[in-house]
């Protein structure tokens, strides 16, 4: 039972980060929602997070991995409370549009949390821990396909990242890419 | 700056991908590292409490 739950974490749970990223690009690029700072600083933190599942798919679970998993959840998680206590009192105003009944940054932060809290837990299950190994293990299709997958969104995320702020800090209340779209040539 | 995390990242998904764990952990801590940097130049706003 135990060993299950962890495989399908590990199985599921990159997936689950590529999701989040995939639809934050989404949002970013259909609706020309343009992410502030703090936006990208969390979408760091899942990417942070994200690679610790992607070594665990790679060279198999270990606690250090795990450790992975959750300081760079809680590095995006600072920065989601950061902005949830930007706007949490009546009057300040918000970022972007809701989604579900809640702002992206609310949703982040209740994501860091279920991450850590997940990890937390796949830690005190000792079977996450069982398959250490000096070979590494080699991962199935599944697993190479989700590390190609987060491989693509990380360097999506990069290429618009740059097209946002160029190589400086982004503006706080972004309102266009700084460089000029390539389209425009055309 | 925003991007060097990402492209952080993206290097130590190469390492994982050819099998190197401790360049793939540096690079991770790396990004870490600079993401808490961005964190700390970003929040600087006083936040809207007044107690």
């Amino acid at each position: 039972m135990n060993d299950r739950l962890v495989l399908n974490f590990n199985g599921a749970g990159p997936l689950a980060i590529c999701a989040v990223l995939a639809y934050a690009f989404f949002d970013q690029l259909s609706a020309q929602d343009l992410p502030c700072p703090l936006c990208l600083l969390q979408r760091i933190g899942f990417v942070l997070a994200g690679f610790g599942l992607a070594l665990n798919l790679r060279f198999g679970q270990r606690a250090s991995h795990y450790g992975v998993v959750i300081l760079g959840a809680a590095a995006g998680l600072l920065a989601a409370a950061r902005q949830v206590m930007l706007h949490i009192v009546p009057g300040t105003g918000s970022y972007g549009e809701p989604f579900l009944g809640l702002h992206f940054y609310t949703w982040a932060l209740i994501l860091f949390a279920v991450i850590i809290i997940g990890s937390a837990v796949l830690l005190l299950l000792d079977g996450g821990l069982k398959t250490s190994s000096q070979d590494p293990p080699t991962p199935k299709l599944v697993g190479w396909a989700a590390l190609a997958l987060f491989a693509l969104l990380v360097a999506g995320n990069g290429v618009s990242t740059l097209l946002e702020c160029e190589f400086g800090l982004c503006p706080d209340d972004p309102t266009g890419y700084l460089l000029p779209d390539p389209s425009e040539y055309h | 700056m925003m991007v060097l995390p990402f492209a952080l990242v993206l290097i130590g998904l190469l390492a994982v991908g050819f099998n190197q764990r401790s360049v793939a952990l540096s690079a991770w801590a790396a990004a870490l590292g600079w993401q808490l940097w961005l964190f700390h130049l970003h929040a600087t706003d006083k936040l809207p409490f007044s107690f």
